[in-house]
């Protein structure tokens, strides 16, 4: 069922089981899977409409500081189905060290591990429409044999990993869920719906509605045995920090931590090119179909060498090889060319000492790490206003030493590995060569937005905690990259399914357990 | 060390490995040249990469040909496929030992920017 926020009666007290706030990856998957197998009733809030209109994306618009950022009204969308909408489709889960805490990375450590995810993650795989879950080095090693002699020296290199992505078609949530969203049976849509504060009863540790309204000037209430919020990386924190009517500083911050610890996916674009003299680059750099999903493979650092050398995690990943030449006439971004003249003459040179690398081809070499979590990397109000007259966000984004740490060993073993099989050679961008002291500027955010309500097993060191409840607030749990208490280097979307799977699930049994269900019927319309 | 033998030319048969003789400069001088100028016919003038500074001809000749009897270094001069197989195994070496450079943000073996700057110093 899915109706008008401006078509809800003025001040109307709408009452349901779970309020979600929030039509995305995270908020569609819960509805979807709340509809599933329990009675309960559910309101979905939309902030937009089925399409992407200004006014409402305006709302996303914020203050940028620090290392270079998209964009916030760019970066995301705003409508049903919300950042889906244009999301690449790249998938894979966290590996294991990803959850694990690490002497070498401050705050890191997640309250679950791998192993407590992978039934969810196997489920995410469904709703985000890939193909079988699995990405053990048996199933990337199957891609790669037979592939060349060198590639396999590649593979067979004791501190790489062959990194399997699976690229969704892509999903977008909207669209797979269209029928279970417009129909009787799913949660009760309300489009143009903003969700302007989150109200505690006077202890603040209950939620007793949502107090939302519209760009149009009507306002209403939902009041639910559960609220989630679902709302993205930056909202989830900024709602919550606006949210400070009963709470001083906003709702479970308490102690400072809403906000913190914000974390991208730092990466490079390009980081070096790579001139394969070798036909590996059939499984290095091209994307197969399978099934209609995609994959394709990257190259990582293993456990053991990030733990020896104390290093994030990130995969380094080619662009669809093309003819040197070709490559040499490309311009990137605002890049000047990937390959100069001095960079021909040295594909010259290696090609005359060994003339088995006359048939090269070029590829644009990409990376994503992971950023160490850091609570100076954070999100707070500003001073400006939007049109419902909320404070804007500033994100002040805070790498640290060990990102570039990462970034210039990357570099250095990639390309060492590379010329050590024989597949080719990379040539990797000056800047990680050298200690420049404005190598921040040098990155580039991945679009993720994560970790400003991260997840701990006590709330000194988080806002919510393992099933994605906020500490102190009894009814009030937190859906989304948000919650991670890090990064990995890999997308994040099918993480946050998989824990959204996770979260429904809980609802469930909560509901069963402490008598909150309700017929499954989406309250009536005409409220 | 078979270095520490030195070298000699031998007239009419290029340039010979004999144990016992003393490394002089001229032996060293015609191992540059004649090397060099095998490397110059392979590599295209105009594409050798600049080389580390320091690195002196005679240096870079001795380690191209580290180890090799004087047999084989007049086989390597003779055809330019042994002498390309020879670099390439070589500089697999190098670069599995971890004897690389960066020169341009490309990696380079120790074997390439020996062979770089002699193709170099023979023009």
């Amino acid at each position: 069922l899915i109706q008008e926020a401006d078509r809800v009666r003025r001040d109307a007290r709408i009452r349901c089981d779970v309020c979600i706030i929030g039509a995305g990856a995270a908020g569609i998957t819960l509805a979807a899977e709340l509809a599933e197998g329990s009675d309960l009733s559910v309101v979905l809030l939309e902030s937009g409409g089925k399409l992407k209109d200004p006014d409402t994306q305006d709302l996303y618009r914020g203050e940028l500081r620090g290392a270079p950022q998209y964009p916030l009204d760019a970066s995301r969308l705003r409508f049903l189905g919300g950042t889906t909408n244009h999301w690449g489709g790249m998938c894979r889960p966290f590996d294991p060290l990803d959850f694990r805490q690490r002497a070498w990375v401050p705050h890191s450590g997640w309250p679950l591990g791998r192993e407590e995810l992978d039934p969810f993650y196997e489920r995410a795989h469904a709703v985000c429409d890939l193909g079988p879950y699995d990405y053990g080095q048996d199933a990337a090693s199957a891609a790669w044999p037979g592939v060349t002699e060198r590639g396999a020296r590649l593979a067979e290199e004791e501190d790489l990993e062959i990194k399997l992505v699976q690229r969704s078609k892509p999903t977008r949530w909207a669209k797979k869920y269209s029928d279970l969203l417009a129909g009787p049976d799913g949660p009760r849509v309300i489009l143009h719906a903003n969700a302007y504060q989150i109200v505690p009863d006077p202890t603040g540790s209950r939620v007793e509605e949502v107090d939302v309204r519209t760009l149009q000037g009507n306002r209403f209430h939902v009041s639910a045995k559960n609220y989630v919020l679902a709302t993205g990386g930056v909202e989830n924190a900024r709602l919550l920090l606006l949210s400070d009517s009963v709470v001083p500083g906003g709702l479970g911050n308490r102690r400072d931590l809403v906000g913190r610890f914000f974390m991208d996916h730092p990466g490079a674009t390009p980081f070096g090119v790579v001139l394969f003299f070798d036909r590996a680059y059939e499984r290095l750099a091209v994307e197969e179909k399978h099934a209609g999903v995609g994959v394709f493979t990257g190259i990582g650092m293993s456990a053991a060498m990030q733990e020896r050398e104390r290093l994030l995690a990130n995969a380094a990943y080619m662009y669809r090889p093309m003819d040197v030449p070709t490559l040499a006439e490309l311009r990137w971004l605002e890049h000047p060319k990937v390959l100069d003249p001095p960079d021909l003459r040295m594909l010259e040179f290696l090609q005359a000492l060994d003339p088995g690398r006359g048939d090269a081809k070029g590829s644009i070499c990409w990376i994503r790490s992971e950023q160490a979590p850091n609570p100076e990397s954070r999100v707070t109000l500003g001073s400006e206003l939007d049109a419902l007259g909320q404070r804007r966000v500033v994100l002040d984004w805070q790498l640290g030493e060990l990102s570039q740490r990462t970034f210039h060993r990357a570099a250095r073993f990639y390309a060492e590995v590379i010329a050590r099989s024989g597949i080719g050679r990379m040539k990797v961008m000056p800047w990680l060569l050298s200690e420049e002291p404005d190598w921040w500027q040098r990155v580039a955010a991945g679009w993720h937005h994560i970790g400003t309500t991260r997840m701990a097993a006590d709330s000194a060191h988080g806002v919510v905690d393992p099933d994605g409840r906020v500490f102190d607030v009894d009814n009030l749990f937190v859906a989304g990259s948000s919650v991670f208490p890090t990064s990995s280097y890999i997308n994040p979307t099918l993480t946050l399914v998989a824990l959204t799977i996770r979260l429904a699930d809980h609802l469930k049994a909560r509901a069963s357990a402490g008598g909150v269900a309700a017929p499954r019927r989406a309250p009536p319309p005409s409220q | 060390m078979l270095w520490a033998a030195g070298w000699v030319l031998v007239a009419g048969h290029g340039l010979g490995l004999i144990a016992g003789c003393d490394g002089s400069s001229a032996s060293d001088e015609r191992l540059v040249r004649e090397l060099g100028a095998a490397l110059a016919a392979l590599v295209p003038q105009g594409t050798a990469p600049s080389t580390a500074p320091g690195r002196t001809p005679p240096q870079a000749a001795r380690a191209l040909v580290e180890g090799l009897s004087g047999a084989e270094i007049d086989a390597l001069l003779a055809a330019p496929a042994a002498l390309r197989a020879h670099l390439q195994a070589r500089g697999g070496a190098d670069l599995a030992a971890g004897r690389s450079d960066w020169v341009e943000g490309w990696l380079l073996s120790r074997t390439e920017l020996d062979a770089a700057l002699l193709a170099e110093s023979a023009r």
